[in-house]
């Protein structure tokens, strides 16, 4: 599973954990993360985060 | 600022600071700024489109209360949440504790920490449809337009988009429209005033400006309401067609026809300025295409524009007083680290006695997230032939690793 770092702010989002107050389910991958995510920690969009 | 109608159901109920001279530390306003706020009604339901400055809260709660008087206004629209757009949300929602805000997720996010209350937020996401007294309010986000949280409001009732800071300028029009400026001969100073601030809020979004643009092409809208600056209309004397196609020029991707690597230095004795003159020489010998611009920042009034259309970059300082130099520093000052990040770089100078200049140079740059090389070129005091040779040597290898 891998990680996905925000560039914007260093918040990283990891496959294996997923974000649960986002209703992320654990071990989504970064592709099925809705496009419309946001980073939770400066608001970042999708297209700012890269795979650490 | 008195209230001003700008269509059968929205009215401008923003406030102009016209003394105002610098905006948020680094803008020039020569021209003052207004904090433009909005007011749409619609069979009974209301919407704020904007707070002001927190400094301008009782003139624009004035304004609001003119045209509702003591009904509540149902809902804040927070297109952007910067304080000068979203300062007067806390007082606000004093004085209104039932009003919905509506925000982006992102804006969602931060508003919560600019408040720092409970608010009431309803989030929405792209192209939502909002239903609003039986009309409709067309949400579309616009993400670093200018920032992460920004987004439009359609009103296509009245054909008219709500783009916050997009499209806006820092000045002052007391009728609120553009058609008006004309009028009283204040057409340059608003078109520099327009071109500057794209300059200094979108020019490192320009990939985004254009993805926003696509956005809003096939929405039907004759008027936009930005948050600073006039009202734009596509009626006689009106700015909204050209603004967009400004936008549009201003954002077009640039290509260098050369791999285009300018070297930045400063000297006082000519030695940084020799070892700038062989670096060039190395990376001829590897890329004889590239253009090489040696420029000297004591004479150059352009190198920071220079700097940014370059594919990558050195800079010479000598080292005074334990630290590079200022108009060295200067330059650096300007650097765009959104879109400059990851441009490769490299940092050399000659010093005297201990030379701190270069690795406070690679410190900075490293922070900003360029792709600095760990490695400078120093020398000390006047290069012998084999520090000529070893910058040689470095701009060689400064040039094969691009």
């Amino acid at each position: 599973m891998d990680k996905y770092i925000c560039t914007l702010c260093g918040y990283e989002y990891a496959e294996e954990a997923g974000l649960s107050e986002e209703g992320i389910e654990p071990g989504t991958k970064w592709e099925d993360v809705p496009e419309d995510f946001v980073c939770p920690a400066c608001g970042a969009p999708k297209d700012m985060f890269v795979k650490s | 600022m008195s209230i001003k109608q700008i269509s059968e159901n929205v009215y401008s109920i923003g406030v102009l600071n016209p003394t105002l001279r610098i905006f948020d530390v680094i803008m020039k306003t020569d021209y003052g700024t207004s904090y433009n706020a909005y007011l749409i009604k619609n069979n009974g339901k209301s919407a704020l489109v904007e707070t002001v400055h927190a400094k301008f809260f009782d003139e624009y709660l004035e304004n609001i209360k003119s045209i509702l008087g003591d009904t509540p206004p149902d809902y804040l629209i927070m297109n952007h949440n910067e304080p000068d757009h979203s300062g007067s949300v806390a007082k606000l929602t004093e004085i209104y504790p039932d009003i919905i805000i509506i925000e982006s997720k992102a804006g969602a996010i931060y508003i919560k920490n600019i408040a720092n209350k409970e608010l009431n937020i309803k989030t929405v996401s792209d192209n939502e449809i909002f239903d609003f007294g039986g009309g409709e309010l067309k949400f579309i986000v616009a993400p670093f337009l200018h920032w992460p949280d920004s987004m439009f409001t359609y009103f296509a009732k009245d054909k008219i988009l709500f783009t916050c800071d997009f499209l806006g300028a820092h000045f002052c029009e007391p009728t609120a429209f553009d058609y008006n400026i004309k009028k009283e001969d204040y057409e340059a100073e608003y078109n520099g005033a327009f071109v500057y601030y794209y300059n200094a809020i979108f020019g490192p979004f320009k990939p985004y400006v254009l993805s926003g643009l696509d956005k809003i092409k096939d929405i039907d809208f004759e008027t936009a309401c930005p948050s600073h600056g006039p009202v734009l209309t596509k009626k006689d004397g009106g700015n909204l067609d050209c603004a967009i196609k400004a936008y549009a020029e201003m954002s077009a991707p640039h290509k260098n026809e050369a791999t285009y690597i300018p070297i930045f230095y400063c000297t006082a004795y000519g030695n940084t300025g020799i070892l700038a003159e062989n670096i060039k020489t190395g990376i001829k010998e590897i890329i004889p295409g590239a253009d090489v611009n040696i420029i000297n920042l004591n004479m150059a009034d352009s190198a920071s524009a220079q700097l940014h259309l370059s594919d990558a970059f050195l800079i010479g300082s000598p080292t005074i007083n334990r630290d590079a130099v200022a108009p060295v520093w200067e330059l650096i000052n300007t650097i765009d680290a959104v879109s400059m990040r990851d441009r490769p770089c490299a940092v050399f100078g000659s010093y005297g006695w201990s030379g701190e200049g270069c690795s406070n140079l690679i410190a900075r740059l490293k922070g900003l997230k360029l792709k600095v090389s760990e490695n400078p070129l120093r020398c000390q005091f006047v290069p012998s032939q084999d520090d000529l040779d070893a910058a040689i040597e470095y701009g060689r290898e400064f040039a094969k690793s691009l």
